[in-house]
């Protein structure tokens, strides 16, 4: 599924990322890479962007780039 | 013998707080990644041969961006003698992606991880032995901003020998993903993981700061208290001190009169120099207050919340949520708008940005639309508002247009800080050499235009020296100037001279009115509006012009600034005093006006757009 269908509070694993090299360098400077785990917290009040959480941090993160994240959703025990 | 120490880490690790703190100077520190955008070199304070390099934050250094090339080709050129790897404590896992690079140098290192009080508070535990195994390098908890363990760093910095190595066998660990899972798998070794007491708070506060409902009534709070308080409490600060200033200028002008001293001088140093020093100091209270409330929305970390809440808004300009700070701090003063779009992303959204600035009206033009509101249209506030609504729509349209240029543009993906007590300690700096820096600068050159318009207005050809206006230089230029004016209403020589005026700065434009014949350069409201119109949009003060050119860099873009604006100014004014005349020629004909200045609107977009297409085809081939 997609990082954008992610409901607020669910957390998930990145599998892949369908970007250009620019973009997927800069996701995974940030923190944003293929495996990493992340938590969907809010959308911002004009409903784009996004703002998820990513190793310790928390990110603003487009729709449009969400649109191209792929992820598996992890369920907590 | 010269040791060169480097400060390298991730944007907002506190490099440059660690900077300022050992060398005494106030680099300007910022809560967006690119504040500091070169390498600055200063020697420490107690040793004066060791230098302190600061380095631009970065998370790796084979990327294209900026500021990893910066600091490539600082390795590869001028390799430090020993690097210190600012680490921000809470963002460990990171910011050891760049340590790991770092350490494969293999060039002496010590880690400093900062922000060790908030650690401390939050109970969190940075295993130090782990580290330094696995780095080869000391490791040293510090905090920058309150002066802790510093000292010590800089003693292990200066002793230590070992060179850093990367301590797990390359052939496991050698690609960039095996590295970050390197990480992510072994981030326990290092730290002790617990939600650390900001985090908690930052979410706490953040439900109602970025809140569906709540978020943009803050903002616009935040923003009027911001603009309330630094240009209305500031504006009656500065007209307390230009009172004040004033009466000196009155006393000092009775004691040179009854020493007897040449009315010539008098006059000089009365109406030219004080005046102008008078005008600077109206200035300062709302440049400091502005500086002031800034800094701290950007040291808290609500600057990036703003990003996050007009990015939707900003997008569709090409620019990022963050061109919201520029282009407020341009309502201030031009200079500081202009200079604050540094912090924004790409250099083609940061060019864009500077072209727009000066249509904000700035407050030495929301003085003039002052003074014309109040003697010329019985202190209508509709004149003022008008015209901040038209600056403002002039910028978006401007961006909106050459936004068309494929810019890059990072603001799809930023950090959302966690949010802080602004430290007062570093805002004062900053906002201290701001002022120094505005007071100086353009405090000399309002100075020197005071002087010149005061020289300009009582010397005249054939050595004529007196007080008849139209004997001197100015009336001569203004009255061949005039002609350019006509079609736009302001036809006038006294018109002409204070646009002369206003290149130095805007202020002045009230000045030379006041010097010159009041307000009886304008026929009519409409001319005098139309003449706002220019003002507001044509091309901003010479500290601004002088600023723009140093952030553009280049001529061309500074050329192409001066005249695009100059036509823009020139042709809203145009169509706002036609539109006025047929208004009063025949009503009907506005409707008729209306529709020819859509119609040509059309066929310049359309021309654009059919260059462009033959651009991309010239590009194909």
């Amino acid at each position: 599924m997609r990082l954008l269908d992610l409901k607020i509070g669910e957390k998930a694993k990145v599998t892949a990322i369908n970007l250009d090299f620019k973009k997927k360098r800069r996701l995974s400077d940030l923190g944003l890479s293929v495996g990493a785990i992340v938590e969907k917290i809010r959308y911002a009040p004009l409903f784009s962007p996004i703002e998820i959480k990513v190793m310790d941090f928390y990110l603003s993160i487009r729709k449009n780039i969400a649109k191209n994240v792929l992820v598996v959703k992890i369920y907590e025990n | 013998m010269k040791t060169e120490i480097a400060l390298i880490g991730n944007p907002n690790s506190g490099k440059t707080t660690l900077f300022n703190r050992l060398t005494g100077k106030a680099e300007k520190v910022g809560n967006w990644s690119g504040v500091t955008v070169s390498a600055v070199k200063y020697p420490y304070k107690k040793k004066k041969n060791v230098i302190i390099c600061d380095l631009p934050g970065c998370y790796s250094f084979n990327g294209e961006s900026k500021d990893e090339i910066v600091v490539k080709e600082y390795f590869n050129n001028t390799p430090p003698n020993v690097i210190i790897n600012v680490v921000d404590g809470l963002n460990l896992e990171r910011s050891l992606y760049l340590t790991i690079l770092l350490a494969e140098l293999n060039i002496p290192m010590i880690i400093a991880v900062n922000m060790a009080d908030d650690l401390k508070k939050s109970g969190i535990d940075i295993k130090l032995e782990n580290l330094e195994k696995t780095f080869n390098s000391p490791v040293v908890e510090i905090s920058a901003l309150k002066n802790y363990g510093v000292d010590r760093l800089i003693k292990l910095a200066l002793e230590n020998k070992k060179a850093a190595k990367f301590t797990l066998p390359s052939t496991l660990v050698k690609t960039e993903e095996d590295k970050k899972l390197f990480l992510r798998e072994n981030i326990k070794n290092f730290i002790n993981k617990k939600t650390p007491k900001i985090e908690k708070f930052t979410l706490r506060v953040d439900k109602i700061l970025l809140g569906k409902f709540t978020a943009f009534p803050i903002f616009f709070l935040v923003i009027f208290l911001i603009y309330f308080l630094s240009i209305k409490i500031g504006g009656l600060f500065g007209e307390f001190l230009a009172n004040n200033f004033n009466l000196l200028s009155l006393g000092l002008k009775n004691g040179l009169l009854k020493s007897g001293a040449p009315s010539f001088l008098i006059s000089l140093l009365t109406d030219g120099v004080m005046g102008g020093i008078c005008s600077v100091l109206t200035f300062v209270p709302q440049i400091i207050l502005l500086f002031l409330f800034v800094g701290i929305l950007e040291q808290s970390g609500y600057m990036s919340r703003v990003s996050f809440i007009l990015d939707r808004l900003f997008g569709f300009l090409n620019l990022s949520g963050k061109a919201v700070v520029p282009l407020v701090l341009a309502s201030g003063c031009t200079v500081t708008g202009i200079t604050a779009c540094r912090a924004v992303g790409s250099s083609c959204e940061r060019r864009r940005l500077i072209y727009v600035s000066p249509f904000i009206p700035c407050s030495a033009k929301s003085a003039v639309f002052g003074w014309f509101s109040y003697n010329l249209f019985n202190g209508s506030a509709l004149i003022a508002t008008s015209l901040y609504f038209l600056g403002i729509f002039s910028a978006v349209l401007f961006s909106f247009f050459s936004s068309k240029e494929k810019s890059e543009n990072s603001s799809y993906a930023f950090e959302i800080p966690y949010l802080r007590i602004p430290s007062f300690s570093a805002i004062f700096s900053v906002v201290k050499s701001k002022i120094k820096d505005f007071i100086i600068k353009a405090g000399t050159i309002i100075l020197e235009i005071s002087i010149t318009v005061w020289a300009l207005t009582r010397i005249g050809f054939s050595g004529y020296v007196g007080d008849n206006i139209e004997k001197s230089f100015l009336y001569n230029i203004g009255n061949i100037l005039k002609y350019l004016f006509i079609p736009l209403g302001f036809g006038t020589w006294q018109a002409s001279v204070s646009l002369i005026s206003g290149i130095f700065a805007k202020e002045a434009v009230v000045e030379t009115l006041q010097i010159i014949a009041g307000a009886g350069a304008f026929s009519n409201g409409a001319s005098a509006y139309s003449f706002l119109i220019f003002i507001l949009l044509s091309p901003p003060c010479l500290a601004s012009l002088v600023t723009a050119k140093k952030e553009l860099g280049d001529n061309k873009s500074f050329i192409k600034l001066i005249f695009m604006e100059f036509f823009f100014a020139y042709s809203i004014s145009l169509v706002f005093y036609t539109a006025y005349k047929i208004c009063l020629f025949y009503k009907w004909l506005l409707f008729i006006y209306a529709l020819a200045i859509i119609l040509i609107i059309v066929l310049i977009i359309r021309l654009s757009k059919r260059k462009k297409l033959c651009k991309k085809r010239q590009n194909l081939n």
